[in-house]
């Protein structure tokens, strides 16, 4: 009777379609003349991963293909195969049809057995068609010293004694993870000796056979780098308890093994890539960034694409060991990293948040106490509350990850759109260390992706046209992320021909948004694209002009509580720039009291707040207030009124003006007082009530009771609704 | 304090006994001069009144939104919903909060009635149908009539009662029909 | 490359008289499946004949379920000896250092069949 495995099935998705990512990128980033074997030894290490898994699980005909992706790989490690275009074009292709293979697999779904087969037969005939004479395993960067965690420097022509500790937990197996894989990948690359650790079986009737009960203390010796021993326990990452020593080292040639790679050095190690995979690092630091899992690359580097293939490897490895889900991982050897469900996460959130609500109620009632004991008392808080707020930012952080998984499939998507329409583009994306919370993150990718191409299909001109304009025929599309006060900023840039002002203009005019007379600055013209269903481009390209609006994008936005902008020259390009709120639990907000009802407003909306003097309100016809705001009249919205609450004053001059902002407008908010900043948890009004416009959510005070968290933009929508009604 | 608590135990224990077949266990309470009743499986807890958080411009007898046990409960005064006597609220005021099933999934809401009488056994058998009082069709929320003790028990189907109020709940700040109607289930 | 045809093995077999045929899958997924089958011959009284010439496959997952019950039949001073040969087996063993516990007889050594 065989078990069901189907319980293991979830992990070998995530972890294939996670390697097939970093297969893909490593395929973008391989500069066709001079290919680094470091990323083809990548690339097949995730193809031999996935057969592996895959035969394990049954899915034989994802083993099958991958069988042959694997075979030509090693053609190419080997270097028995050029890479040509031709070549990667092929892998691009297979990285696509094993993703979808893996989706259908996953849901249950009939394979493209077409589409599979077809790309097959292209791979076996490219490995049919190979050279016959193996080409000279070509280094493109040099390949100096890799750091061992001893601080050896080892050269690439040492031979080295490491002792290898695995322990592995008990779910090991249940990962599809089997030690004697490891063992064999391990005997390849060196003289290995294995000792068994069977101290940890239980007697045979409390086995489970499911459960993996040994450990192993290994000796290996050879040409053997760090990495390729990693590489080995790479799939059981977080699995296990791996640690490498370096027991011994003999140096062949001291002198060319401590200086840069000669040639001599390097034609002796592409010899011995043949049989055993030696794996080369390009960059000591990136051997550190392997080592800790941390990017080399620091914060306010420029990132830019075609990268250098040494800068390239460690997004590319480090994406791999980066899960999808949460807390980052470093690399194997730290086993300092663990894979967290996301429900868990969400789980902590919710109960941190409801600490931080009784902290905030117990630290009001300490606040009115008398008594004693009522200083010690209200000094304990205080620290609670730092305590807490300190909790709150540690859950917080473990839930943001940096942005780089979002822009890491623009470099594909951008090369596919570009060779589509015949443009040239470059494009540049920067600041992909910035880190946002993970639901921000997931929902910044859609709206991202139809900015970047609307600049491609829209924004940036044919090579021809540029050349003309005395542009460089490469349009550039700039993504950059940074942190701006308690947001995120994402900006999408192009240097193209911007906004067509007169284009739009009359757009908007046949339309009946503007009136025949009516005169607008640039920046109101640009405003307008927003509108739902507008579009100017001629023909409606597959790409851009269907129907997905702009709009769409700014309420995507707003949904997640933040902002889209927009600046826009003629001849020069465009930029958008989107804010966002670091994440989606909680608000930085204004209290507000507007009669005997609080309400929150966001900071993120909120330009300034001030009192107003009867002068410099006016009144337009019927009985719109307006008040001269930095040289603009902005409306005033009064909250008592669209509330229906009975204000403490009715007197705009006795009150308080918010000016707030949403939807590229701004206005004037009259309120009876401002009750002070806080940082508030959101809660859902919607899942018990509904959805109510102007109103984003709620919030629970410190005094238990539930104050509403306003929605400027709906609010803004609600009145000019009525206004038009 | 004391009677709550004990009519909360009474509850929680009343739930675990078994209910025999064509029978079951039903919570009744008391609006004005009618005796009103619901599957006691609905009940999620009973509680005093505090204060409510105001929905602008919610239907009137949607109070507005309380805290419990952190969640957003909406608040129905359900003489408002029957269009009674509006009542003023003391200190004897109960709430009792249910959990709904509609299209949307399972929500919580409190209702405010003058006060919990007991919990009954009611034999499905003896439920009798509600009269048809005309174009009405707001007795679809009515399961039918049953006769405890002498008095006549109106027994309500609280999924039906709620979820008539969902599709008017969520609050277009305009009040007219006009454009961008937010709708509960989006 | 063809899939493996799980559908068609034969399970354990456990030939009464302390002699047990593993089957050709060997590896986790059936590994509790085996774990069942040696379990009846868990405390046999005499020598335990396992014959592992059918097995074309096994992982870590197999082995330890065969290194635990070697281990404890010897810890009670019981036998087991060894029947056929398996490429896969071996190789197995060595490669997981494995073969001071299951003593795996080299090709020099014959296995001696005792009658039942």
């Amino acid at each position: 009777m065989t078990v069901d495995l189907t319980q293991f099935h979830d992990a070998f998705f995530e972890e294939s379609f996670e390697a097939l990512d970093s297969m893909e990128a490593a395929l973008l980033k391989l500069d066709i003349g001079a290919p680094e074997p470091e990323l083809i030894n990548t690339i097949f290490r995730v193809a031999h991963s996935i057969k592996g898994g895959s035969a394990t699980f049954g899915f034989s005909d994802i083993a099958s293909f991958t069988h042959s992706l694997e075979t030509l790989l090693d053609e190419l490690r080997s270097g028995g195969m050029q890479v040509a275009p031709v070549i990667s074009e092929l892998l691009l292709k297979s990285v696509d049809v094993m993703r979808d293979m893996l989706r259908s697999t996953q849901a249950k779904q009939p394979l493209d057995m077409q589409r599979m087969a077809g790309l097959q037969f292209d791979l076996e005939c490219a490995i049919a068609q190979k050279n016959s004479t193996p080409a000279p395993a070509v280094i493109a960067a040099p390949a100096p010293a890799i750091t061992a965690p001893t601080g050896h420097t080892l050269g690439t022509l040492a031979a080295a004694r490491w002792e290898i500790t695995f322990r592995p937990y008990r779910e090991l197996f249940a990962r599809g993870n089997d030690p004697l894989r490891m063992m064999r990948e391990l005997a390849e690359l060196g003289d290995l000796t294995v000792h068994v650790d069977t101290s940890a079986l239980p007697s045979f009737a409390e086995l489970n056979a499911q459960e993996c009960y040994l450990a192993w203390k290994l000796d290996l010796s050879g040409n053997v780098p760090e990495d390729a021993i990693k590489q080995v326990f790479e799939w059981a990452e977080g699995d296990c308890d791996l640690e490498l020593r370096l027991k011994g080292v003999a140096p062949a040639d001291t002198a060319t093994a401590m200086a840069a790679a000669t040639p001599t050095a390097s034609a002796g190690a592409g010899a011995l890539a043949g049989p055993t995979p030696v794996v080369s690092t390009s960059d000591a630091a990136i051997a550190d960034a392997i080592l800790s899992g941390k990017p080399p690359i620091a914060e306010e580097t420029r990132h830019e694409a075609p990268t250098p293939a040494v800068a390239a490897i460690a997004p590319a490895l480090t994406a791999v060991k980066e899960p999808k889900s949460d807390a980052p991982i470093s690399a194997v050897g730290d086993s300092g990293s663990i894979r967290v469900s996301v429900e868990k996460i969400d789980e902590l959130m919710n109960t941190v948040g409801e600490l931080v609500i009784t902290q905030a109620m117990l630290s009001q009632l300490g606040a009115a106490l008398e008594g004693p004991n009522a200083e010690k008392l209200r000094a304990g808080l205080a620290q609670l509350e730092r305590n807490t707020r300190e909790l709150q930012e540690s859950v917080m952080r473990v839930r943001m990850l940096p942005i780089s998984f979002v822009f890491s499939r623009f470099p594909r998507m951008v090369r596919d759109l570009a060779q589509r329409l015949g443009k040239q583009i470059d494009l540049k994306l920067t600041g992909e260390q910035t880190e946002l919370d993970k639901t921000v993150l997931e929902k910044i990718g859609d709206p991202l992706v139809h900015l970047v191409r609307n600049s491609i299909d829209h924004g940036i001109e044919l090579p021809e046209t540029r050349a003309a304009a005395g542009k460089p025929a490469a349009g550039t599309v700039h993504l950059d992320a940074c942190h701006r006060g308690g947001n995120i900023a994402v900006e999408v840039s192009d240097d193209g021909n911007g906004l067509d002002v007169d284009r739009i203009l009359a757009k908007a005019r046949s339309r009946g948004h503007v009136g025949p007379n009516d005169v607008l600055t640039d920046e109101q013209i640009h405003e307008l694209i927003f509108l739902p269903g507008f579009s100017t481009a001629d023909k409606a390209t597959d790409l851009s002009g269907r129907g997905v609006g702009m709009d769409v994008v700014r309420r995507n936005v707003q949904e997640l509580g933040g902002k889209i902008e927009l600046r826009s020259e003629r001849g020069r390009g465009s930029s958008f720039i989107i804010t966002l709120p670091l994440t989606l639990a909680i608000v930085d907000g204004q209290s507000v009291a507007v009669g005997n009802e609080t309400y929150i407003i966001p900071l993120i909306s909120i330009v300034e707040s001030m009192r107003l003097k009867e002068t410099s309100i006016s009144r337009l016809s019927g009985h719109d207030e307006v008040f001269s705001f930095r040289g603009d009249y902005l409306p005033i919205i009064r909250l008592h009124e669209l509330f229906g609450v009975e204000p403490r004053t009715r007197a705009l001059h006795e009150g308080l003006v918010v000016i707030a902002e949403g939807d590229g407008r701004r206005v004037g908010l009259f309120v009876d007082d401002l009750l002070g900043q806080q940082q508030v948890v959101i809660k859902s009004l919607e899942v018990n009530y509904g959805r109510v416009e102007g109103v984003s959510g709620a919030t629970i005070l410190g005094d238990g009771s539930v104050a509403l968290i306003l929605d400027v933009t709906g609010i803004i929508h609600a009145v000019s609704m009525r206004a038009a009604a | 304090m004391t009677t709550r608590k004990e009519t909360s135990m009474s509850i929680n224990t009343v739930k675990q006994e078994q209910t025999g077949a064509g029978s079951h266990q039903v919570l009744t309470f008391v609006l004005g001069n009618e005796t009103y009743g619901f599957d006691i499986l609905r009940v999620q807890e009973i509680r005093g009144w505090s204060a409510v958080t105001k929905i602008p411009h919610a239907p009137s007898h949607v109070l507005g939104v309380l805290n419990l046990r952190g969640s957003i409960v909406p608040i129905v005064d359900l003489r408002m919903r029957f269009a009674l006597e509006r009542a003023e609220y003391t200190a004897i005021t109960v709430i009792i909060v249910v959990s709904v099933v509609s299209a949307a999934g399972r929500r919580d809401f409190g209702m405010v009635v003058d006060g919990v009488s007991d919990v009954v056994d009611v034999n499905t058998a003896e439920v009798k149908p509600a009269p048809e009082l005309g174009a009405r069709a707001a007795t679809d929320y009515i399961r039918g009539l049953v006769s405890i003790s002498d008095r006549m028990v109106v027994l309500l189907d609280i999924d039906r009662l709620i979820a008539n109020d969902m599709a008017s709940l969520s609050g277009n700040l305009n009040q007219g029909e006009t454009a961008l109607v937010a709708s509960a289930a989006a | 490359m063809g899939a493996p045809h799980r559908t068609h093995l034969p399970p354990n077999v456990s030939r009464g008289g302390g002699a047990f045929a593993l089957a050709a899958e060997c590896t986790v997924a059936a590994a509790e499946s085996l774990k069942t089958g040696l379990a009846k011959l868990l405390n046999h009284s005499s020598i335990v004949t396992l014959d592992i010439s059918a097995v074309q496959r096994i992982d870590t997952a197999g082995l330890q379920v065969i290194a635990t019950f070697i281990r404890e039949r010897e810890s009670h001073g019981r036998k087991v000896q060894w029947r056929g040969a398996a490429p896969a087996v071996s190789t197995a063993t060595e490669l997981l250092g494995l073969s001071a516990v299951l003593k795996l007889p080299t090709p020099a050594t014959q296995a001696v069949e005792t009658t039942p």
